[in-house]
C-alpha cells in the first residue's frame, strides 16, 4: 500500500512537471519572439508597428518573462527536490493555475485594454498613462490583478517549500545548513541522516524566505494601487510605492537566478559523477545571499534624490557584495566539480555551464551599473537590458534548458536529441552574446532603453542586434520543437521498472 | 542617560524599546519550564506584535504625549518580551521559523515607509529615514545571530557570561531609567 501511494505521488509529480515544462517552454518562446519583434520595430524606425503597440509588447514581454522565468524555475526545482522533501502536488497544481490565470489576465489587460506601463507599473502611471486610453483604468486593474495572482502563486510555493523543508530538517537552522559551522569537519558528517540538508534545499529555502518578503510587499502595493483605482480620492505616497514596487520587482527578478542555482546543484553532479557537497563556504555564501539580495534593490533608486543618502551607499556596497557569494560558491564550485571529471558534454551540462558564464558576465555588467558614479551615465540606457538579458536570457534560460534536458528522460522515458541541443546551444550562445554586445555598446553610447526609435548613430547596432536575436531565436525554436516532439511521442507516464507490477488506473493520477 | 538620548533620537528610542523586549525575554526564559500553560504559539506571536506595534507613528506619538500610555507601552514591551522568552524555546522548529520569518516580512513595509519619509513621528521630525536605515542594518544582523545561535547560546550559557549580561542590563536600567526619575 505504501509503495502504491509513493508511486502515485511520483506519477502525479511527473504529470504536473510535464505540464509546467510544456507550458513554460511555449510561453517563453512566444515572449522571446515578442521581444524580437520589438527590436525589429525599433531598428526599422517604427515601420513595423506603432509606438502604442511597441509599449504594449514591451509590457507583456517584461512582465511575462519575469513571471514565467521565475515560476518555471520554481516548478523544475520543485520536481528535482520532490523526492527529498514532501512537497504538495495539489498545491503545485494550484500554483500552476494561479500563474497561468495571472499570465492570461496580464496579456488581456495589455492586448485588449491597452495597458502599456511596463512591469514597473510605477504609481500613478498605470491609471494615468497619458495617452488618453479610454480603458486605462480597466487595463491597469486587469494587469495588477493578473500580477497579484502570479505573486500569490509564488507565495504559496514558498510556504509549501518551507513547510516541507522544515518537516524534514526540524528547524530553520538545520534546513539552512548552519550546523556545518559547529561540526569539526566541513559538514560532511551524517550525510545519510534524513534530517540533514543539501545545496538544492538550501538554495530553495533562501529563495522561499526572500520570496515571502517580496510577495507580501508586492501583494500589499497591488492592493493599495487597486484601492486607489477604485477610490481615486485615495492617493499614495509615490516614493513609498516605488520603494515597494522595486523591492518586490528586483527581488523576484533576482530570485530567478538563485532558483536556477538550486537546479544546477542537482543537475551538474549527475554528469560529473561527483556530489555537490555541503560546505561551510556554501552555507556562508547562501547566508550572505539571504541578507544581501533584499538590500540590493536600492541600486534602482540612485536617481531618487529624495531618498536618504545612506540608502544609496547601502545599495552600492550591497550590490558589490552580492557578486561574491555566487562567484565563490556556485560558479567556482561548479567549475571545480567539472574540472578533470571526465564529463561528457551533453546538452544538459553544456547549457548549465553556459548559464554560469551568463550569470558571471551579466552580474559583472550589473556591478558596473550599480557603481553610483557610473550609474549617472548608464541609468536607463540600453546597458541595463544588456546586463539583465545576459544573466536572464543567457543565464536563467540556459539553466532551465539544461534542466529540461536532464529531467525529460525521467518524465517521459525518452531523451531529447543531443545533437539538436548542442547546435541550439551554439546558436543561442552566438546570437545571444551578439545581441547583448550591441546593447552594451549602445548603452555606453547613452542610447536610452524603452525608446521606440534607436539613438542616432546606433541604427547599425540595432540591425545587428535584430540579426543576432534571429539567430538566438532559431536555437530556441529548435529546442522547443524537440521538446514538443518528445512529449507527443512519449507515453503519459514514465513508470519506474520496480513499480510496473502495481496496477494504476489513469484516473487515479 | 538613555531616556535623554531617546528623547532626542528616534533610533535610540527604538533601540531602547528593544532593550525592554530583550530584558523581558531574559526573565521569561527563566520561567520556560516552570510555568506550563497552553497557547505558547499564540503568546509568542502576541509578544512579537506588541514589540512591533509601538514603533508605528500613531502609537509612538500617543505614548510620547501621554504618561500613562508611555508606562503602558514599556510594560507591554517588557511583558511581550517575557512572553517570547517563555514561549519560543518550547516551540517546534517550524513554528520558530514561522515567527522569525514573519518578523522579517513585517519589518519590510515599516522600513520602506520610513525610508521614504512617509512615516511622520511628530516628536522626531525628519528622523524616520535614519531609523529606516538603522533597521536595514539590523535585519541582516538578525540572520547572522540565527546562523551562529548555537555557539552564541553556548557562550551565554556559561554562568559568568549570563551574570555579566544580567549585570549590564541592571546597570543600563539603573542608569538609563531609574536615576533620571
Amino acid at each position: 500500500m505504501q509503495d502504491r501511494l509513493l508511486l502515485l505521488r511520483q506519477l502525479r509529480a511527473q504529470r504536473v512537471t510535464r505540464i509546467w515544462l510544456v507550458t513554460s517552454g511555449l510561453v517563453l518562446l512566444g515572449l522571446a519572439l515578442a521581444g524580437g519583434s520589438m527590436r525589429l520595430a525599433q531598428a526599422s524606425g517604427g515601420n513595423l508597428f506603432s509606438a502604442d503597440v511597441f509599449y504594449e509588447v514591451m509590457s507583456v514581454h517584461g512582465s511575462g518573462m519575469v513571471v514565467v522565468g521565475l515560476m518555471a524555475g520554481a516548478g523544475v526545482l520543485w520536481y528535482l527536490v520532490s523526492n527529498e522533501i514532501e512537497l504538495s502536488v495539489t498545491l503545485n497544481r494550484i500554483v500552476f493555475l494561479l500563474t497561468l490565470t495571472g499570465l492570461v489576465m496580464i496579456v488581456l489587460a495589455v492586448m485588449v485594454f491597452g495597458y502599456s506601463s511596463a512591469w514597473t507599473f510605477l504609481y500613478p502611471l498605470p491609471e494615468h498613462p497619458g495617452s488618453g486610453t479610454a480603458t486605462a483604468a480597466i487595463g491597469a486593474a486587469g494587469y495588477l490583478i493578473g500580477l497579484a495572482l502570479a505573486v500569490v502563486g509564488f507565495l504559496l510555493w514558498c510556504v509549501d517549500f518551507l513547510r516541507a523543508g522544515l518537516k524534514r530538517c526540524g528547524s530553520l537552522q538545520r534546513l539552512l545548513g548552519f550546523y556545518v559551522f559547529r561540526s569539526a569537519g566541513h559538514g560532511h558528517e551524517g550525510e545519510n541522516d534524513s534530517t540533514t540538508t543539501n545545496p538544492s534545499l538550501i538554495a530553495g529555502t533562501v529563495c522561499a524566505i526572500l520570496g515571502l518578503s517580496a510577495c507580501v510587499i508586492g501583494a500589499l502595493i497591488v492592493v493599495l494601487m487597486l484601492t486607489s483605482l477604485v477610490f481615486p480620492s485615495l492617493t499614495l505616497n509615490a516614493l513609498v510605492a516605488k520603494n515597494m514596487i522595486y523591492f518586490t520587482g528586483h527581488t523576484l527578478a533576482n530570485l530567478q537566478i538563485y532558483v536556477a542555482a538550486g537546479i544546477a546543484y542537482s543537475v551538474l553532479p549527475a554528469y560529473t559523477k561527483r556530489p555537490w557537497r555541503l560546505s561551510r563556504a556554501l552555507v556562508a555564501g547562501w547566508l550572505a545571499t539571504l541578507a544581501i539580495v533584499m538590500l540590493a534593490f536600492f541600486h534602482h533608486l540612485y536617481q531618487d534624490f529624495a531618498q536618504p543618502e545612506a540608502v544609496q551607499w547601502v545599495g552600492n556596497v550591497v550590490s558589490y557584495a552580492a557578486a561574491i557569494p555566487p562567484m565563490t560558491v556556485t560558479i567556482y564550485g561548479g567549475l571545480v566539480l567539472v574540472w578533470r571529471s571526465g564529463i561528457r558534454w551533453s546538452a544538459a551540462p553544456l547549457f548549465t555551464l553556459m548559464a554560469m558564464a551568463g550569470w558571471a558576465i551579466g552580474g559583472f555588467g550589473a556591478v558596473i551599473d550599480s557603481t553610483i558614479s557610473l550609474n549617472q551615465f548608464f541609468h536607463n540606457t540600453l546597458w541595463v537590458p544588456a546586463h539583465f538579458h545576459t544573466y536572464m536570457a543567457l543565464g536563467v534560460m540556459f539553466f532551465l534548458i539544461g534542466a529540461t534536458y536532464h529531467v525529460i528522460p525521467k518524465l517521459t522515458g525518452r531523451k531529447m536529441n543531443e545533437n539538436v541541443g548542442r547546435r541550439a546551444a551554439a546558436l543561442m550562445g552566438f546570437g545571444g552574446y551578439g545581441l547583448v554586445l550591441c546593447w552594451y555598446i549602445s548603452g555606453s553610447m547613452s542610447a536610452p532603453r524603452r525608446y521606440f526609435y534607436p539613438l542616432s548613430g546606433t541604427e547599425v547596432l540595432a540591425w545587428i542586434a535584430v540579426a543576432c536575436a534571429a539567430v538566438a531565436l532559431t536555437g530556441a525554436v529548435m529546442v522547443c520543437k524537440d521538446l514538443i516532439d518528445v512529449f507527443l511521442a512519449s507515453p503519459h507516464y514514465n513508470l519506474p521498472e520496480v513499480a510496473s507490477s502495481l496496477e494504476l488506473a489513469p484516473s487515479e493520477v | 542617560m538613555v531616556a535623554g538620548l531617546s528623547a532626542q533620537s528616534l533610533v535610540v528610542h527604538h533601540f531602547a524599546h528593544w532593550l525592554w523586549v530583550v530584558a523581558g525575554a531574559i526573565v521569561g526564559y527563566q520561567f520556560r519550564d516552570l510555568v506550563m500553560v497552553p497557547g505558547r504559539t499564540l503568546l509568542a506571536w502576541a509578544g512579537l506584535a506588541a514589540a512591533f506595534a509601538w514603533h508605528l507613528p500613531p502609537l509612538l506619538s500617543w505614548a510620547e504625549t501621554n504618561q500613562a500610555a508611555h508606562i503602558f507601552a514599556h510594560a507591554t514591551l517588557l511583558i511581550g518580551g517575557g512572553a517570547m522568552g517563555w514561549a519560543v524555546p518550547q516551540l517546534s522548529g517550524a513554528r520558530k521559523a514561522a515567527l522569525f520569518i514573519g518578523a522579517n516580512v513585517v519589518m519590510w513595509p515599516l522600513v520602506l515607509a520610513e525610508l521614504a519619509n512617509a512615516f511622520v513621528y511628530p516628536s522626531y521630525p525628519g528622523q524616520a529615514t535614519t531609523a529606516g536605515v538603522a533597521e536595514l542594518v539590523a535585519m541582516p544582523l538578525a540572520w547572522l545571530v540565527l546562523a551562529f545561535w548555537g555557539p552564541l547560546r553556548r557562550g551565554l550559557a556559561r554562568p559568568g557570561a549570563t551574570n555579566a549580561v544580567l549585570a549590564l542590563f541592571a546597570m543600563a536600567a539603573l542608569v538609563g531609567w531609574v536615576l533620571p526619575f
